[in-house]
């Protein structure tokens, strides 16, 4: 277990006539080497829950454990905790602030005090698992870039502190299909072939049941569902009710469902939904009549 | 971390308070009458007055009070830091006047400076509540149409009435949303190592360019959005536009004013048995 979650509480604003309750006992764990999601409606606390994860939040009610650091005792240190965990916020070309792809990347390490030969190895790497050839990219004017471009740049950013485990909150976020397939592509590549544990936080059902092995979803606060994707995105009921809505291709077999055709709930792709009507019909024609879809 | 929760300048309240349906006009105008006020004020007493004038209209506006002190707490390091430097390097203005507390070469602290300093301090801290005061009881809309409404007196010598009430009411609307821009900024950079408020004065200096240039950056492309915005919703400024809400002064605002000019003549009655004769 990486990540352990334990009945963790937060309040935005407290004290303030602002006041709002965002997690409401949260418990979630996060196994070595896995890629889990985190998929919730707007202000479910998902991008709240991820902060506590590298200690940018630190709990008052609850437990947060890192690698075996307990966020919740004073004598954590926080760095080790944010080196172990690289955070990737949304739209994390707004944080790129140097003038060369190369130097941004290198500014983590560099805080972090790794000595240069290591930085510039550590650099090249970050760039290739990003998808951005070093010889090209890495003297490039941050202004030069491409807005998913940008966004590659910052992922390298955080890629090259060398952490054990990637969140991404949101990363695919305003950008073209081309850009989003570049970043779902990285994220794939750092988990498969870097081995990283990888936490996805993601709005897009599409990409998170193509992503992820497990799924959690988060309402109001709450872990409200948790397991593979198959399982979640079935559970139609639960999804509409708590306004996330549902797969493309659960939603075409639930209204096929309600039209009284009995087919399963749990295909997550369109080739797989093709194939389960594929077979429903044929059973329907070895049987006797049935009705036409 | 979460700085929003500190940052009270801007911030508006929605209550359903008297103090929020004064006319925004009146509440401008008997502002700036009291904050001219606090530049008369000499004595601790005529400071503890007003602060309890000013606590009082908080609470008839129904902000939590404790959130209204809230604010004060950024801008605390700044202000003793001011009183400090105040305090050793102008003792030697009152060298005449009175007694010596603690001297050692060129600093010099005596009785009258930590006194004009100390009132000089109230009358900050007390500038502070007003301004977060009227903000945070105030729509913007209604802050907008008041400032308007006061300009427009000049628009015959070539005031801009609009245009300058559109400037100050987006600088003020502003602030809660750099400051949200700082706070992610700052995180960002700080989940990929960076530290803040660590170490020396030049090592602080340096650790803020990776947080300021990004919010730079970000600010002017906010300001070239809302200007795109702006346009595709053609405005033009003033000219020629009218109002859905005609600013009406009520009863209300007649009590409003009697209030503030009853509470002025008791403190500026009672202050005159105060002030020290030096004064």
């Amino acid at each position: 277990m990486i990540i352990q979650i334990e009945n963790l509480h937060h309040t935005y604003m407290e004290g303030t006539p602002f006041e709002t309750k965002v997690l409401h006992g949260v418990n979630l764990e996060v196994k070595e080497g896995e890629l889990v999601a985190i998929v919730g409606p707007t202000r479910s606390g998902k991008s709240t829950l991820v902060q506590y994860m590298n200690a940018l939040f630190l709990p008052k009610t609850g437990r947060v454990v890192v690698d075996g650091h307990d966020t919740s005792k004073k004598t954590v240190d926080v760095r080790k905790v944010r080196q172990t965990v690289g955070l990737v916020f949304q739209y994390p070309e707004h944080q790129l602030f140097q003038e060369t792809v190369g130097k941004d990347v290198a500014f983590g390490p560099k805080v972090c005090g790794i000595p240069q030969e290591e930085i510039d190895g550590r650099v090249l790497a970050a760039l290739d698992a990003v998808g951005l050839d070093p010889k090209v990219f890495k003297n490039r004017y941050i202004f030069a870039l491409s807005g998913g471009q940008k966004r590659r740049a910052a992922i390298a950013g955080v890629l090259a502190l060398q952490p054990k485990v990637m969140i991404f909150d949101d990363p695919t976020a305003g950008l073209d299909p081309k850009g989003r397939e570049e970043i779902l592509g990285t994220i794939r590549r750092v988990h498969e072939k870097q081995g990283l544990t990888v936490v996805l936080v993601s709005n897009n059902l599409e990409d998170v049941a193509r992503m992820a092995r497990r799924v959690v979803v988060l309402s109001e606060g709450k872990v409200v569902l948790e397991g593979s994707p198959h399982e979640v995105f079935s559970q139609v009921g639960v999804m509409r009710q708590i306004g996330l809505g549902l797969l493309q291709t659960v939603e075409i077999m639930s209204k096929l469902r309600e039209r009284g055709f009995d087919l399963p709930l749990d295909a997550l792709d369109v080739d797989e939904t093709a194939r389960r009507i594929f077979q429903y019909k044929q059973a329907l024609k070895g049987g006797s009549s049935g009705g036409a879809i | 971390m979460e700085l929003s929760k500190d940052i009270t300048l801007g911030q508006y309240v929605p209550r359903n308070s008297v103090i929020h349906k004064l006319d925004p006009r009146v509440k401008i105008i008997l502002w700036m009458v009291l904050v001219t006020a606090l530049f008369f004020i000499r004595t601790y007493t005529g400071y503890l007055v007003f602060f309890l004038f000013l606590m009082g209209v908080i609470h008839l506006a129904q902000i939590p009070i404790l959130y209204a002190l809230r604010g004060l707490r950024p801008a605390l390091p700044f202000i003793v830091a001011l009183f400090i430097i105040q305090l050793m390097f102008s003792g030697s203005l009152y060298a005449d006047s009175t007694n010596v507390l603690f001297q050692w070469s060129f600093i010099r602290i005596t009785t009258e400076a930590v006194r004009t300093y100390s009132l000089t301090i109230c009358r900050v801290v007390l500038l502070f509540f007003s301004v977060t005061l009227l903000t945070l009881a105030t729509s913007l809309v209604g802050l907008t149409d008041g400032m308007e409404s006061l300009m427009s007196v000049g628009r015959p010598i070539g005031v801009p009435a609009n245009e300058l009430a559109m400037v100050m009411v987006i600088a003020l609307r502003f602030v809660p949303t750099l400051v949200e821009e700082l706070e992610r900024i700052m995180k960002a950079q700080m989940a990929r190592g960076a530290e803040v408020e660590t170490g020396n004065f030049i090592q602080r200096t340096k650790q803020r360019i990776p947080i300021l240039i990004p919010l730079l950056m970000n600010t002017f492309q906010r300001a070239e959005e809302l200007i795109i915005a702006m346009e595709a919703r053609c405005y033009r400024g003033g000219k020629g536009r009218t109002k859905r809400k005609t600013l009406r002064l009520g009863s209300l605002d007649y009590q409003a004013i009697a209030v503030t000019v009853l509470f002025l003549a008791v403190l500026f009655s009672l202050s005159k048995y105060v002030i020290p004769p030096s004064w």
